[in-house]
């Protein structure tokens, strides 16, 4: 019996990294899986291979997430889970960042998780759900190196527990978590640090975590952060 | 021996038609060490000719401003930067000017106009301090070829917004510059080829004795998109001197297409 059996996670970003490897557990544990993101052909891949529904979407377009629900309740009739995991990273810090980066990043970031919560609370504001919504380490420790990342991840961080302490107040059944992974070797990720990072994450140690808080083995749990580094941030120097 | 565009990112928008302007131009930046996002409307097209050479494939339309902003994240998710821009989409419609419809002026429009300003702005939006955009105009934009008011009006019309992204841009370091080819032998010529004496009497307009190559083009725009090029705002008349001298008329072409005919 798999733990998400019977639910329905739409998962952004998921045609590659850690959207992908989101989207592979949760559909193994048995969830009906929407595959979304702006590579149409990574996408469509990923949906493939998992036997979901892939949707083209671009986490800052008001009009996509429109669209990514509807087509996720018309295919499977409900939404349990919105993993919002879209992302995008390039070195760049605060001498170096132009204002045109700065907003883009915050757009995907910030905004996209802004919509997708948003859209995510008005469909599940009655059968209740889980939106987990991926920050970074980041948002927690200096990384000058990716100014505007950093940023917008700690927008994100600030943004999951307000939604989470309005879902509570409401008394929606909603829950919602941050995560915040550490260095994963993902293409993404791979393309700032450099292969061979050392110490770095696979895209299952937070596809694990993700699995857990999109299931009802978490249903205690709303606005909480979890950390997956390994301790990386947790100790005194690298 | 470092390649000319060593580590650059580059997106080619109007790259799906297998062997057109847009492919050659993606073919010389790879082999020139670029990492290029190749963009169009053919998702099969696209994908076969970023694989062959080790770029990524995005579907795009550039009527569509959310599709061109998707293109832009997708060409920094996927390369992590943006270096170059190269539109180089185009419809070539020749229709007389009384019988242009108004939903074909809208629609050259869109594609010749208002796409390339969007594509302008996402890539903008995304590029940091240094780049080069490259918009393939025509030169027919300079000298007339009759039948052809809507293309010409809306190329010359994208090649002024480009001198005015250069003015603007210039402060964070990105060129931005046009190039008109003139006659040219891709597949948006193909038809044209096959009719007999058509392309020969275009040839006295050519200074330099023959029409133009996808290759000609590609390797002006290669020179525009590396760090070699101090050049911005121009239209880099990339035609053998055709806007020297002129194209031939519509009754020329008729003669010259009967001739052949009777020959």
């Amino acid at each position: 019996m798999g733990r998400m059996n019977g639910k329905v996670a739409v998962i952004t970003g998921a045609g590659t990294g850690l959207g992908e490897a989101d989207a592979i557990a949760l559909a193994r544990e048995g969830a009906s899986v929407v595959v979304t993101d702006v590579d149409a052909d990574a996408g469509r891949a990923v949906a493939e291979r998992i036997g979901g529904l892939f949707v083209r979407h671009d986490v800052r377009e008001a009009d996509d997430w429109r669209a990514v629900i509807s087509a996720t309740l018309a295919r499977f009739g409900r939404l349990d889970v919105l993993v919002n995991n879209a992302g995008i990273v390039f070195p760049s810090d605060i001498e170096t960042t132009t204002l045109e980066q700065y907003r883009l990043v915050n757009a995907v970031h910030a905004e996209g998780t802004f919509l997708g919560c948003q859209f995510a609370v008005e469909a599940m504001k009655e059968s209740g759900g889980s939106i987990i919504n991926i920050a970074s380490i980041t948002a927690l420790r200096a990384a000058p190196q990716v100014l505007p990342y950093a940023a917008a991840k700690g927008a994100i961080r600030a943004l999951s527990l307000a939604v989470a302490g309005h879902c509570r107040d409401k008394g929606y059944p909603i829950r919602c978590n941050a995560i915040f992974p550490g260095v994963m070797a993902t293409k993404l990720v791979v393309s700032v640090v450099g292969e061979n990072y050392p110490g770095a994450g696979q895209p299952d140690d937070v596809a694990n975590m993700v699995v857990f808080l999109a299931s009802d083995e978490s249903r205690f749990i709303n606005g909480a952060e979890f950390v997956v580094d390994n301790g990386a941030s947790a100790r005194l120097a690298a | 021996m470092m390649k000319r565009l060593q580590d650059k990112v580059a997106i080619v928008l109007g790259a799906a038609g297998r062997d057109n302007m847009g492919q050659e131009i993606a073919r010389r930046f790879a082999a020139e060490g670029a990492r290029v996002v190749v963009a169009g409307r053919q998702a099969d097209e696209l994908a076969r000719f970023a694989a062959t050479i080790g770029g990524c494939a995005a579907v795009c339309d550039i009527t569509r401003a959310a599709d061109l902003r998707a293109l832009a994240v997708q060409a920094m998710q996927w390369g992590g930067r943006l270096d170059i821009a190269v539109n180089a989409t185009g419809w070539g419609l020749l229709k007389p000017f009384l019988e242009m419809t108004e939903d074909e002026i809208d629609r050259i429009s869109a594609l010749q106009f208002k796409g390339p300003f969007m594509f302008f702005q996402a890539v903008l939006a995304v590029m940091g301090r240094g780049g080069s955009i490259i918009q393939i105009s025509s030169a027919t934009a300079t000298i007339m070829l009759d039948d052809h008011a809507a293309y010409m009006g809306t190329k010359a019309g994208t090649d002024h917004v480009v001198r005015c992204v250069a003015n603007e841009f210039g402060g964070r370091g990105i060129r931005a510059n046009s190039i008109s080819p003139g006659l040219t032998d891709t597949p948006m010529t193909a038809g044209a080829k096959t009719v007999p004496g058509l392309f020969d009497c275009f040839l006295p307009g050519y200074p330099l004795g023959r029409i133009g190559t996808r290759a000609d083009i590609a390797a002006a725009a290669v020179w525009l998109a590396s760090d070699e090029c101090f050049m911005t705002g121009q239209n880099l008349q990339v035609n053998g001197g055709l806007t020297l001298r002129r194209n031939p008329s519509g009754a020329e072409m008729q003669a010259s297409i009967a001739k052949a005919a009777a020959a």
